[in-house]
């Protein structure tokens, strides 16, 4: 359908406040507390079925690809103050990165990267899972260097640890231990969450989310 | 002018084609002060109807809108759903989904909407506490709203509705997701309101209750109304169609009293139970048995197994116990053998019909005993073993369902258990059929009703080929043809040899189907035996809160000699005393 | 505001202090203690000044001092009991981690502190003063901003929390998303149990290989994400009913009171970051 290429035209015109405002229905605002808990309940479940990934920003592209960027960076940012209060205050940090995360896919929602209509068109995804690493990466690693020193605690950290003992610098090994881990973890989170989107029927689809999936 | 003037209004969902209207030229009026039910088929237009009362056609839901609606003389178009809230308040059929989700006690709950308002915080307090006296749920106040019972939750949420003073309420199927003991309270609660006060319209399927308390009955079919009147005037209409309406059978009796002469016929039609009894008293014997009315059972509880196809893959519990979190007993003590027919399980909440269903496939294993399907101990295999020989069909269809269409949704079980093409085919093929869903076969399920869901859900475990097949609450929520076509399907079923287990609240039901009917209590088996001899022991059925269909109930009230199960066999019974004393 | 409300019997002040919480891990744990009195705003202010002042001095003993003060704090005050299981889960793994890699590893590491000798493999381990100290100044911020909001958190009631940051003008909505947010993951995983429940028993196998264990997450996720789609529709209808989208005031039922004792503990606490921050500039 042409009119799909269309449908986002009016947004882009419009200002910043008046897009945001529209995004912000009472149906975007009940999805962001259901987009936290599928965060939470992501990492919940690769437990269960003993995958070795976090996925714990599907809730968030989730909400970026639904009811766009503003309403997925609220997410993003209350998904890490709610695990600060049910898991560890620790990961309150970590929200800046879902928000960023949030901002990019809902940026290239708009731009059509979730509207998929042949088999080549999956590249497009491949091509929102790689922002999502870039992005993910460059918000996350200071933060790991400069609240953390580098090490978190968790399995990741042996890695960062091999890469000080050749001798790099800290920032370096920090980045280089994300760029290791996230590819996988993202482009899972990416499909997933894509495959996700577009078994949720068109009726129960906020109405930014009816426009940006195909 | 009326309280309500709906006014030939047609409305189209965005989602849905032009040439399909959710509503057809509906015109109708409500006074002030009128109890309205409103019933019909799934899928007829009954809750477009409720949501254009409230506002919420056309101020949230997308579509095309021709015709007006006014409320109190307002114009729905020229109003918003905050404002008109204040009018008219809805109940919705889920009962969880429409509490804030916010809230950390009921008292929270409720005052919501009250804080919103910007009220002072005494008259918060005072309305809050008066509507929940009014839902009688005084003692609930401090409870978390995320921990109450289904029955306990929708009249939380009917507290938060009735706090915003409106004058006119509209409860969208309340009940259908309740068990029979929350329905009774639901309907009581709505039918004690004062009558001064509120406008009342309910829709509901479960005219047996509903029935007895309208001033008026609507019935819409097809996103049109279609009969309109009084509930004797409309439930008695030659032209009313068993498929749109199930008769309760009180109305049933009074027209074959009618029909056959025992009553005037112009006199009205009984519509609740214990007028049809009253109606009936003449009729029926002055002595009682002398015994218990279990004494005339015909049928023994192993005479119901004869004739039937045995299955080669049976279940076999031995003395299940199951303790969760090391205290709290599910189950104690139950020794069953499940082998041949419909087997049916009934039970108030919490008696462990939902544990016990677990137990089959082994997603929960006994902490003491043992459960064997087939020749399989539960606790030695995978669930995804178990599950070949034992299809289990879980509630809520929304728990299961994930694909774009139902065809492929009925696929995944078969595949999972790596079928060839040609038998995934032919199992897909039949479950479509037996379930009748081949025209919304490309469908997405989730564009349909939760009714159809529902069927969608069960044939996608009749696809697996399971040698039994366990069902939990399959009408729940269904219209009359929905009822007979599970009904039909578990007959088919098993005359094909299939094992089938039913869980239900639904006693109308078990009664027609339950070639061996167990009740549950506690964790025990309370009763075994056939649906005519569980149900001809009331007194001990009370015990688990369940109470035998109403034409059961009638007979037991009139003292008959034996249990009847039908409507037929109640006239025959009469008749025969009749006979005997004339 | 001074007069008291009560509600069944139940001082209305004391409701939150006797609802049921949600479960989670680190739930509010009721009482009275000073702690428990002071305005939520104050103790995420104090909270955020003590972490910024600890990030901003380079010298583990500041942390330490800081840390010190507010396990003194906690202790007193009777919760630590959720703090320290917290602590140990998440503290003990990252305490290892860090002393161990920093230790042996840290790009600085010039002087000797320990060497072990004759270790297997390698022939000896030499555990650097420098990165031993790049290890405590980490902890230990890092200790400040658990024990902070650790203790900010269990006593303070996520509800009192809201009403205090709306007084301060944050939106409405905001509060409703982060209570619901609480709320809902405890539900979303009850429900997410019935889901696999369900799909089990249609043959999904937890023990598969991983790529059917990967895909079977979409056979999980989605039925999830659906249902609370279907839910949202209806929630968003019953919570415009209930006024969600109205603008202008409100009123709360529990009162949250901010004394000037509270204001003060700010402003103090406001200036220190303030000192700090000036004095770590001219420094």
């Amino acid at each position: 359908m042409a009119t799909r290429e269309q449908e986002f035209e009016d947004r882009k015109q419009s200002s910043f406040i008046k897009r945001a405002q529209s995004d912000f229905t009472t149906v975007a605002w009940v999805l962001i507390p259901v987009a936290v808990g599928i965060n939470v309940i992501g990492g919940t479940l690769t437990n269960v079925l003993r995958i070795p990934l976090y996925l714990d920003m599907i809730g968030t592209i989730l909400l970026a690809v639904l009811a766009g960027p503003y309403v997925a960076v609220v997410g993003g940012l209350l998904t890490n103050v709610v695990l600060s209060f049910t898991a560890s205050p620790t990961l309150l940090p970590f929200g800046l990165v879902q928000a960023a995360v949030a901002l990019a896919v809902g940026y290239l929602a708009v731009r059509g990267w979730f509207r998929i209509r042949e088999g080549k068109g999956y590249l497009k995804l491949v091509g929102v899972a790689v922002v999502v690493v870039l992005v993910s990466v460059i918000v996350s690693s200071p933060i790991v260097v400069l609240v953390f020193g580098g090490v978190t605690g968790g399995p990741t950290s042996v890695v960062t640890g091999v890469f000080l003992a050749t001798g790099q610098e800290l920032i370096t090994s920090v980045v280089a231990t994300q760029f290791l881990v996230e590819p996988v973890d993202k482009i899972a989170s990416v499909f997933i969450a894509y495959f996700i989107a577009k078994s949720v029927p068109e009726r129960y689809r906020p109405s930014f989310g009816q426009k940006s999936i195909s | 002018m009326s309280l309500i003037d709906i006014d030939d209004v047609t409305f189209t969902y965005r989602t849905q084609s032009d040439d399909v209207h959710a509503l057809e030229n509906v015109t109708c009026s409500i006074e002030q002060g009128s109890f309205v039910g409103v019933t019909g088929p799934s899928d007829a237009g009954k809750s477009t109807f409720g949501r254009l009362i409230p506002s919420y056609i056309p101020n949230f839901f997308d579509g095309n809108l021709s015709g007006t609606v006014t409320v109190d003389g307002v114009d729905m178009r020229e109003t918003t759903i905050g404002e008109q809230s204040m009018k008219a308040g809805m109940l919705f059929e889920n009962p969880f989904d429409q509490l804030t989700g916010a809230s950390t006690t009921v008292l929270e709950e409720v005052g919501y909407g009250l804080e919103n308002l910007a009220l002072p915080v005494d008259e918060i307090i005072s309305r809050t506490k008066w509507s929940l006296e009014l839902a009688g749920i005084e003692d609930l106040v401090m409870r978390n709203p995320q921990r109450l019972s289904g029955g306990q939750s929708q009249r939380v949420a009917l507290a938060s509705i009735l706090a915003m003073q409106p004058e006119i309420l509209v409860l969208d199927e309340p009940t259908s997701q309740l068990d029979p003991q929350g329905s009774e309270e639901v309907f009581r609660i709505v039918s004690n309101l004062d009558r001064e006060e509120y406008t009342i319209v309910l829709i509901s399927q479960d005219l047996t209750r509903l029935a007895p308390h309208l001033d008026r009955l609507i019935v819409i079919d097809d996103g049109q109304i279609t009969h309109d009147g009084t509930p004797t005037e409309v439930l008695t209409d030659p032209t009313i169609e068993d498929r749109a309406v199930p008769v309760p059978d009180p109305v049933t009796i009074g027209q074959r009293l009618r029909s056959n002469g025992y009553v005037d016929e112009t006199a009205p039609v009984p519509v609740s139970m214990a007028d049809a009894v009253e109606e009936l008293q003449p009729y029926a014997p002055t002595t009682r048995p002398a015994g218990g009315t279990t004494d005339g059972v015909t049928d023994g509880g192993a005479a119901s197994a004869d004739g039937l196809v045995a299955n080669d893959v049976g279940i076999r519990m031995d003395d299940v116990v199951f303790r969760y979190n090391e205290e709290v007993e599910a189950l104690s003590g139950v020794s069953l053998d499940l082998d041949a027919g419909c087997v049916c399980l009934i039970g108030q909440n919490g008696a462990g019909k939902t544990t016990f269903a677990k137990h089959l496939n082994g997603l929960l294993e006994p902490t003491e005993g043992q459960v064997t399907v087939g020749d399989l101990d539960t606790r030695e295999h995978r669930v995804a073993r178990i599950a070949q020989e034992i299809g289990l069909n879980f509630q809520n269809p929304n728990d299961q369902l994930f694909h774009n269409t139902v065809d492929e949704e009925i696929r995944y079980g078969p595949k999972n258990f790596e079928y060839n093409d040609e038998r995934i085919d032919e199992l897909v093929e039949d479950a479509v059929e037996r379930l009748e869903l081949e025209d919304v076969r490309e469908k997405n399920p989730y564009d349909m009703g939760q009714p159809k869901r529902k069927r969608v859900a069960v044939a996608s475990v009749i696809a697996m080929d399971t040698p039994i097949v366990v069902l939990d609450e399959p009408t729940g929520g269904q219209d009359a043809e929905g009822n007979e076509l599970l009904g039909d399907l578990v007959e088919s079923l098993v005359s094909d040899g299939v094992l089938v287990v039913v869980i239900t609240h639904d006693v109308d039901f078990a009664s027609r189907y339950a070639d061996r009917l167990i009740a549950l209590s506690n964790g025990e088996v309370l009763l075994d035996g056939s649906a005519r001899e569980v149900f001809g022991q009331p007194d001990v059925l009370e015990e688990t809160d369940v109470s035998p269909p109403i034409v059961t109930q009638i007979g037991q009230q009139l003292g008959l000699e034996k249990t009847v199960l039908t409507v037929d066999e109640l006239f025959a019974q009469l008749e025969r005393t009749s006979e005997a004393s004339g | 505001m001074s007069e008291k409300h009560t509600i069944y019997g139940t001082n209305l002040d004391d409701v939150l202090e006797e609802a049921e919480q949600p479960g989670n891990v680190i739930d509010y744990q009721p009482g009275d203690t000073f702690l428990h009195r002071l305005n939520p705003v104050t103790k995420l202010v104090i909270s955020l000044g003590l972490i910024t002042i600890a990030f901003l001095i380079p010298d583990f003993r500041v942390g330490l001092v800081l840390s010190v003060l507010l396990a003194m704090v906690v202790v007193v005050t009777g919760v630590y009991r959720p703090i320290a299981k917290v602590l140990a889960v998440i503290g003990i793994p990252l305490t290892v981690a860090l002393v161990v890699i920093q230790g042996l590893f840290y790009p600085e590491n010039q002087t000797p502190w320990y060497i072990f000798e004759s270790v297997p493999v390698f022939e000896q381990i030499i555990v650097y003063e420098e990165g031993l100290l790049f290890a405590l100044l980490i902890l230990f911020r890092i200790l400040v901003l658990m024990l902070a909001l650790l203790g900010t958190i269990v006593t303070t009631h996520p509800k009192r929390l809201t009403i205090a940051l709306m007084e301060k003008r944050m939106p409405s909505k905001l509060a409703y998303v982060f209570l619901a947010a609480l709320q809902f993951i405890p539900q979303m995983r009850q429900r997410a149990n019935a889901i696999l429940d369900a799909q089990q028993a249609r043959g999904l196998d937890t023990s598969a290989n991983l790529w059917r264990r990967a895909t079977s997450l979409v056979a999980l996720l989605a039925p999830l994400l659906i249902s609370m789609l279907i839910s949202t529709e209806t929630r968003a209808l019953a919570l415009e009913s209930r006024g969600f989208a109205r603008e202008g005031e409100r009123t709360y039922l529990f009162d949250v009171p901010d004394t000037t004792f509270d204001r003060a503990l700010r402003w103090l606490m406001f200036a220190c970051v303030i000192a700090v921050a000036v004095w770590r500039v001219i420094l």
